[in-house]
Parts: structure tokens; C-alpha cells; sequence
């Protein structure tokens, strides 16, 4: 029979008395503790020889999860064992809870627990599925590619479709708001150019001819990379979250049964400002870069800005303006492509839209790269 | 008239409460009172402010004005203290899962976060509460995988893997079938008589109150705040034009006035 702890050791839970061991619960314990007391059962019959294990759960004390495992697993250790267990348990709410706790846990089959299911490939194996993933999911994304360009197309001959708004908004995202940066970037790297021109142009007293390095570099290479590099980091990246996101939320699932063509709806106008944007700021890159180049000159080869300005303006040939728009108009479809590309092809998890995005980046400045290369080389086969 | 022999036997007090969104105010002078051990259920139109009361008594919109006392504890406007947290389990009327672990790992999260269990009592745990709402099998799936109501469903584990003395619950019913609702509202039923368990639920669901609440406080936007309180007959009988419109199911527009 078990005995109620005398005053004043109603906080002590485990208890020996020769050869029994009590567990009493007159107040809830804290839940931390049980499976050290466990554990620490498990030792002591061990060391001891125990013939009887009491536990007692008073009426004040909820008989919650934690308390129920707890009972469960020292009756484990006791039939083991074989010691008698005496587990009495106060509070009609309490015996009622321990019989359906214990009819739940006999129908949890644990094997239930999630195990990581994943195949494990050889690395061989693994290399090549690798590989044809990789070359799937290029076919895929030029399918993507041509697919956005017959929708553009279709677009442009019936401007109707076009969503001015949705168009004008996201030529104010990617365009007017990425002025200020845009600006600063190209100011910079046109004065930081020049500057180091500059030391070496001073030493043949060929002053005037920053202005052509300036005007030259920037028109075709410069502008069209600084502003493709920025706009993969503003543009792409917030193209393939927002439609990601919008996947997640059902919404292009809504856009398809109400049978709205998503690719006008979202894609068409994204691409279109990507387009539109792309050589814009081109052009704004040009005349900041050259600014920041004309108050280098100004300021340390003492060029001034009218033979600056003019010297710059003799220099550039149509050609060299053209190399720079073809190319900010090549950057500005992939920007636009590689963002909604990936956007659609979220998977429906939050995770992915983060990978996705990261992803988006990366492809669009790899291939921003790729394509610069290819037209520098191209114009120079061409004598463009 | 409470016997619990309790110092507070009352879970939930709200004074003078004022909640809203940046400049604007949704609900503004809520007063009520949730005694310990029973469900009361927060009801009312569309839009009135019920998740947003909700929000503020779980300390994610903080109070303009007005005090808050949950489980004894006063909460001003000087942030919420953590130790209550761990109190309470709070179901999101958007099951509120994380989207990058499986359900297991979700209902596991609170286990792992503020206890330090060891991982087989943790196993054991998360699958009785996933038995409790009859997802046992589902433990390995992602939440992008779940319907609608077993994501509610995994939402309710994961708030009572805590084994908290009060939860709350944003339209736990909505978009489940009515067996499933039924065996939601047994178990808020055995929650409370066997565990002693404060619930705060807010529901539209007419059988589903009738079934549940010790109290109902009903919200309406006219008033920005509380319109009617009582036990559900109490409400039933009463003669505001709101209160009637909620429980005879009448539009308040009628089309074509
Ligand atoms: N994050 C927020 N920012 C600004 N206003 C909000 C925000 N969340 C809700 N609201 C506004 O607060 C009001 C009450 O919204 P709430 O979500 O509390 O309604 P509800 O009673 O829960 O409605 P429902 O039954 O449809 O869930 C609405 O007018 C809503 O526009
Ligand atoms: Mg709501």
C-alpha cells in the first residue's frame, strides 16, 4: 500500500523505501524532468534490488502527454524486469485520459515515422541524370524562351491584349525606380575609368583622348553590362519571387479556370518592361558614366567640358551606339525571360521560391555574359 | 461561484481593449472575460475584427490601448512575455505551417525549441497528438501535399504538442467535412473536461457553437467591438437586429434595395 509522503516532502517525487521504489505526483511536474527520471530509474535497479515500483498521480495534477509516456515506459522497464508495478492514479478526468491515451498509442504504428525516402544513385549514375536533367531543363527553357517571343510577337501585331497598366507599372519598377542607382553606379565607374586613364594619358600629353576611352567604352561595353548586372539583381530576382509566390497562393492556378492566358496576363508585360527598360537606362548609364568621365577630365587633365563633349561627340559612330542597343536589348530578354522562367517554375513551397530566385540571378548574369561576349565578337568579325 | 479553488479562475480578461492596423482602428473599447476551463467562441461577420482580436490577445497586434491579462499575467504595451508563450497554443485561421519541414518536424518544432527532450520521447509525443487528429499517417508528407483540413488538422497537433493550459483557435472547422468537425469539436470537448483546458475559438459554424460554447461574444463592425455576450440562448433571445440576423442566416443587403 502506498503511503502519502509526509508534509513538506510533497516536493520530492521519487522516493526509496527499502526494497520499493515510489514516484509521487502531487503537483505537476515539470516536464523536463521526466525522462531523466527515467533514466535515472533505469540506473538504480540496476544498482538496487528492487521488488516494487509505486507511482501515484495525485487528484491536483493534469495527467497530460508527458506524464502518460512517462507511466508508460517505467511499466516497460518493470515488465522487463519483472517488478511489480503499482501505478494509482487519482481523478475520474485522469483514469479516463490514461485509457484513451493508451488506446491511441496502441494504434500509432511508429514505423509511420518520417524516414528521408531518397534513393541513394552511384556516382556515376548520379552524374548522368545530372546531366540529362540539366540538358531537359535547357530544351525546356528555350521552349520557354521561343513561346514568350510568338506571345510577344502576337502582342505587338494586337496591341489590344497588351495590359497598358500592369506594363506601365512594371516600367516604373524596373525602370524609373532603378534610375538612382543606375546613375550612381555608372557616375562612378565612368570617373573611376577615367581616372586610371588618366595617369597614363598624362604621361604622353594625350589628355584630350579620355574623352574617347570614356565615350568609346561606355557605349559599347560599359553602360549595357552595368545596367544588365543591376537589373538581374532588382528585376530577375523580384520577377521570380512575385511569380513564384503567386504559384504558392493558387493564383495562376485561379488565372487558369478563369481562363485568363497567364502569359499575357503576367508574362507578356514583365518581359515587355524588361525590354523597354533595358535600353532606357542603357542610355542614362551612358550619359552619367560620361559625366563621371568629363569631371575627371575636368578636374585632373584639365579637359574641358565643351572639348570633352565635342571630342566624344567625333568619336562615337552610329555602329558603336548600335553594338551597345543591340546588346541592352539581348540583356533586357533575358532579364525579363529568366525571371519569368523561373517564377513559373516554382514548386509549391516557400523554399523553392528562394532557390528559384537565387537561381534566376545567377542564370540571368551567366548569360548576360555569355551573350556579351558572343555580339563583342560578332562586331568584331563584322567591322561593326 | 467558482469553486476551482484557483487564485484567478479567470483565463482570459480583456479591459477597455483597443486593436487596429497602423492608423486605423478595427475594434475599439472590447471588454470581456473567459473563465478558466471552458471554450468560448468569438463570432461574427466577415471582416469585423475577430482574427484581429485574436492576434492581439497572442500579442502579435499590439494593444492601442487598453489592458490584457492572460493566465494572471498583465500584458502592456511593453511586449509579451515569452514564459506565456509556452502556455498557450495558437491555431492560424491559415494553419500557419511551415512550408520546409514535414508535418512531423512541424508538430515536433515547439517540442524542440523550448524543451530539451530527447528525441525518441519527442517521436512519441508528436505521433500521439498527430493520433489525436488522425493524421498518424501522414507524418512523412510536406504541408504543400496536405488539403486544406488536414493542414487545419496538423495546425491543432502542432498548437498541443505543448500540452497547454490555453488555446486558440482561428476557425478551426472551416473547410473541414462534417464528420471531422464533429470529431474536432468532441476533442475541444475533452480538452476542456479532462485537461482543464481554456479554448478561445472563433467559429461561424452554428452547430458547431451549439455544440461547444460555454460563452459567446459576438463582434460587429457597426460598433467596432462586442454587441452581444452571453451563453448561446442567452444570445439566441436577444433583440438586437444584428444578433437575430446572425443566427436566422439573413443578408444584411438585401439585393436590389
Ligand atoms: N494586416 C492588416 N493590415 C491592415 N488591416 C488589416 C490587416 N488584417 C486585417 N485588417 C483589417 O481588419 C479588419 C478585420 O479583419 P479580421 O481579419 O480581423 O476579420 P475577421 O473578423 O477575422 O474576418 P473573417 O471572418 O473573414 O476571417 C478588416 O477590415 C481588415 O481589412
Ligand atoms: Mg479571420
Amino acid at each position: 500500500m502506498i503511503n502519502k509522503p509526509l508534509q513538506g516532502m510533497s516536493s520530492k517525487i521519487l522516493i526509496p523505501n527499502g526494497d520499493q521504489l515510489s514516484f509521487y505526483f502531487y503537483e505537476p511536474p515539470p516536464s523536463s524532468l521526466l525522462p531523466g527520471l527515467v533514466e535515472s530509474f533505469g540506473k538504480i535497479i540496476q544498482v538496487r534490488s528492487i521488488s516494487k515500483v509505486n507511482i501515484l498521480i495525485g487528484e491536483g495534477v493534469n495527467l497530460n502527454t508527458m506524464l502518460f509516456l512517462f507511466t508508460l515506459k517505467i511499466e516497460e522497464i518493470c515488465r522487463s524486469k519483472g517488478i511489480t508495478l503499482e501505478c494509482i492514479i487519482e481523478g475520474e478526468n485522469n483514469r479516463q485520459l490514461i485509457e484513451i491515451f493508451k488506446l491511441q498509442y496502441q494504434k500509432i504504428s511508429f514505423s509511420q515515422k518520417p524516414s528521408i525516402g531518397e534513393r541513394k544513385y552511384g556516382l556515376i549514375e548520379k552524374l548522368g541524370r545530372t546531366a540529362l536533367n540539366g540538358l531537359d531543363s535547357c530544351k525546356e527553357a528555350f521552349k520557354f524562351f521561343l513561346d514568350q517571343i510568338s506571345a510577344i510577337a502576337k502582342a505587338v501585331v494586337n496591341p489590344r491584349i497588351i495590359r497598358w497598366q500592369e506594363l506601365a507599372y512594371i516600367t516604373e519598377q524596373t525602370g524609373s525606380r532603378a534610375m538612382p542607382i543606375v546613375g550612381i553606379m555608372s557616375f562612378l565607374i565612368g570617373l573611376v575609368t577615367a581616372f586610371q586613364a588618366a595617369v597614363q594619358l598624362r604621361q604622353f600629353g594625350a589628355n584630350i583622348f579620355v574623352a574617347d576611352l570614356a565615350a568609346l567604352g561606355l557605349s559599347r561595353e560599359l553602360s549595357p553590362l552595368i545596367t544588365a548586372i543591376l537589373m538581374a539583381g532588382r528585376t530577375t530576382s523580384a520577377f521570380a519571387a512575385e511569380i513564384g509566390i503567386m504559384k504558392i497562393n493558387e493564383e495562376l492556378d485561379a488565372l487558369k479556370v478563369m481562363n485568363v492566358d497567364e502569359t499575357q496576363f503576367l508574362i507578356v508585360p514583365r518581359i515587355m518592361g524588361a525590354l523597354l527598360t533595358a535600353p532606357l537606362l542603357t542610355v542614362w548609364s551612358f550619359f552619367t558614366g560620361l559625366t563621371g568621365a568629363m569631371f575627371v577630365a575636368f578636374a585632373s587633365l584639365e579637359v574641358t567640358p565643351v572639348s570633352f563633349l565635342t571630342e566624344a561627340y567625333e568619336i562615337i559612330k552610329m555602329s558603336d551606339l548600335w553594338v551597345g542597343f543591340l546588346k541592352s536589348i539581348l540583356f533586357g530578354l533575358i532579364i525579363g525571360n529568366i525571371g519569368c522562367y523561373m517564377g513559373i517554375k516554382t514548386a509549391y513551397s516557400p523554399e523553392s521560391v528562394g532557390r528559384k530566385t537565387t537561381s534566376s540571378v545567377v542564370t540571368t548574369l551567366f548569360l548576360i555574359i555569355v551573350a556579351d561576349a558572343f555580339v563583342t565578337v560578332m562586331a568584331h568579325v563584322f567591322h561593326w | 461561484m467558482f469553486s476551482t479553488g484557483d487564485q484567478t479562475p479567470l483565463a482570459v480578461i480583456v479591459r477597455n481593449l483597443s486593436v487596429g492596423y497602423d492608423e486605423s482602428l478595427i475594434l475599439e473599447n472590447v471588454s470581456f472575460k473567459v473563465e478558466k476551463g471552458k471554450i468560448a467562441v468569438i463570432l461574427g461577420t466577415s471582416g469585423c475584427g475577430k482574427s484581429t482580436l485574436l492576434k492581439a490577445l497572442i500579442g502579435l497586434v499590439p494593444p492601442k490601448s487598453g489592458e490584457i491579462n492572460i493566465l494572471g499575467e498583465e500584458i502592456g504595451t511593453a511586449g509579451y512575455p515569452l514564459s506565456l508563450r509556452k502556455k498557450m497554443g495558437i491555431l492560424f485561421q491559415a494553419s500557419g505551417l511551415l512550408g520546409s519541414f514535414n508535418v512531423f518536424d512541424n508538430v515536433a518544432l515547439p517540442l524542440r525549441e523550448s524543451t530539451s527532450l530527447p528525441e525518441t520521447w519527442i517521436t512519441e509525443i508528436v505521433m500521439l497528438k498527430l493520433k489525436m487528429v488522425n493524421l498518424e499517417d501522414h507524418a512523412h508528407k510536406m504541408p504543400s501535399e496536405l488539403s486544406g483540413g488536414m493542414k487545419k488538422r496538423a495546425g491543432l497537433a502542432r498548437a498541443l504538442v505543448l500540452d497547454p493550459p490555453l488555446l486558440f483557435c482561428d476557425e478551426p472547422s472551416a473547410g473541414l467535412d462534417p464528420v471531422t468537425a464533429a470529431e474536432l469539436d468532441e476533442l475541444f470537448l475533452s480538452l476542456k473536461e479532462l485537461l482543464n483546458v481554456t479554448i478561445v475559438v472563433v467559429t461561424h459554424e452554428l452547430l458547431s457553437i451549439e455544440r461547444i460554447a460555454d460563452r459567446c461574444i459576438m463582434l460587429d463592425r457597426s460598433v467596432k467591438g462586442v454587441i452581444a455576450e452571453g451563453t448561446l440562448e442567452e444570445l439566441k433571445v436577444m433583440d438586437n437586429a444584428l444578433v437575430r440576423a446572425f443566427f436566422e442566416r439573413k443578408p444584411r443587403f438585401q439585393p436590389g434595395s
